[in-house]
């Protein structure tokens, strides 16, 4: 693959994940349908509000956390999700462009790439809540919405987006040291 | 031109998160509310019912119209409201009826009825699967059950609601079913409990 066709995956990757990422971050991810085992009825009946399918995106989710007091988890999950993913896809945008103008690409680069292992943690913490939520008696069940493939692509285009730019590097620095030679 | 070119990592950067917030922010803006979680607040979810499966079917609430379907008040020569009556019908046999409710447009039913007078003779005690006010029925492909309401008058009674509803569309729990527009009722609340319900441990 040549240099110009790398570059240019790597941009579209890198466009898409974002495209993605903002699609996950807002769409359905997580729909709750509560059931009570055998008190279904009686709770359905006595309290109809506690037998509402409630659904929520990362977004959401993390938001009603706040508004429910646990602030420092949702900042952490704030971050993590939403913040980190973003800046880390901006930083890598900026990579291969200074890279596209045979530039070099700077310690932030370097830094997204040692960070890039934690743009899996936002994964692992939905996994966990779904985990968590499944283990609830009275049969209360998780079903997965379309954001949570929307944001798991993202994540999978920014992995890949990170792989293309680590070749665009190595291809840079087997110019300068032809170059150099 | 070169300040073009240095400029363009930073403006791929920009676009990167402006996509990201321009996303985000416009389905934010989109919602009625942003903070709230999107909950399907219409949907209730209940179960569907199960076939081969005994059910309460209890008649919540019943809203006449404020006339009869033709126009005419529903008391003849006077302005009280409709006294409200309901029977359920199942497999061909009338299996209940709910006690009468008076000079009432909206009518509504409770899950347990005592009868005091009943429960003095009988020394005291009550078997609670009597106190329920709600008739039972087994839920078979292909059947339905018929709910009738009318206002009980003096002279005539007036039938509001004839309507029969096939048991595989009900819901457990909460079913709010729009009457036909040709009949007297606004509102009908049926509520279907299974039976299997540990009934006297949850009183």
């Amino acid at each position: 693959m040549s240099r110009t066709t790398v570059t240019w995956t790597a941009r579209l990757t890198i466009l898409l994940a974002a495209v993605l990422l903002g699609i996950g971050l807002v769409a359905p991810c997580m729909r709750i349908v509560p059931h009570f085992g055998a008190y279904d009825s009686w709770v359905r009946l006595l309290r109809p509000s506690m037998g509402r399918t409630s659904e929520y995106s990362v977004l959401s989710g993390i938001l009603t956390m706040i508004e429910q007091r646990h602030l420092g988890v949702g900042l952490v999950l704030l971050f993590f999700s939403c913040v980190f993913p973003t800046l880390k896809l901006a930083v890598m945008a900026w990579g291969v462009e200074s890279l596209a103008r045979g530039k070099r690409t700077g310690p932030l680069l370097q830094m997204a790439h040692h960070t890039g292992k934690f743009s899996m943690l936002d994964v692992l913490v939905l996994a966990l809540i779904v985990i968590a939520i499944k283990g609830l008696p009275g049969s209360t069940e998780v079903q997965l919405g379309w954001g949570v493939w929307m944001f798991a692509t993202s994540v999978v285009l920014s992995l890949l987006a990170s792989i293309l730019l680590h070749r665009l590097e190595q291809t840079r620095a087997a110019d300068s040291s032809a170059i150099a030679a | 031109m070169s300040v073009t070119h240095s400029k363009a990592p930073a403006i791929m950067a920009a676009a990167v998160i402006g996509i990201v917030a321009s996303i985000v922010g416009g389905v934010w803006w989109l919602r009625a509310s942003p903070t709230t979680p999107a909950e399907t607040i219409a949907s209730t979810a209940p179960a569907a019912v199960l076939l081969d499966h005994d059910y309460y079917v209890f008649v919540r609430l019943v809203e006449f119209k404020p006339t009869k379907p033709n126009g005419a008040r529903w008391d003849r020569g006077g302005d009280s409201g409709p006294d409200a009556n309901a029977h359920i019908s199942w497999r061909g046999n009338r299996i209940f009826k709910l006690p009468s409710r008076t000079d009432q447009l909206i009518s509504t039913w409770d899950l347990f009825r005592v009868d005091i007078a009943k429960l003095i003779t009988d020394g005291g005690k009550i078997d609670i699967e009597s106190a329920i006010n709600a008739p039972l029925v087994r839920v078979a492909r292909g059947e339905a059950i018929t709910i009738e309401v009318w206002d009980n008058d003096a002279m005539f009674s007036d039938v509001a609601l004839n309507m029969s509803i096939p048991l595989a569309d009900l819901r457990e729990g909460r079913n709010d079913i729009t009457p036909p527009a040709s009949s007297g009722l606004a509102r009908l609340q049926v509520i279907l409990i299974d039976r299997q319900t540990p009934l006297p441990r949850r009183i």
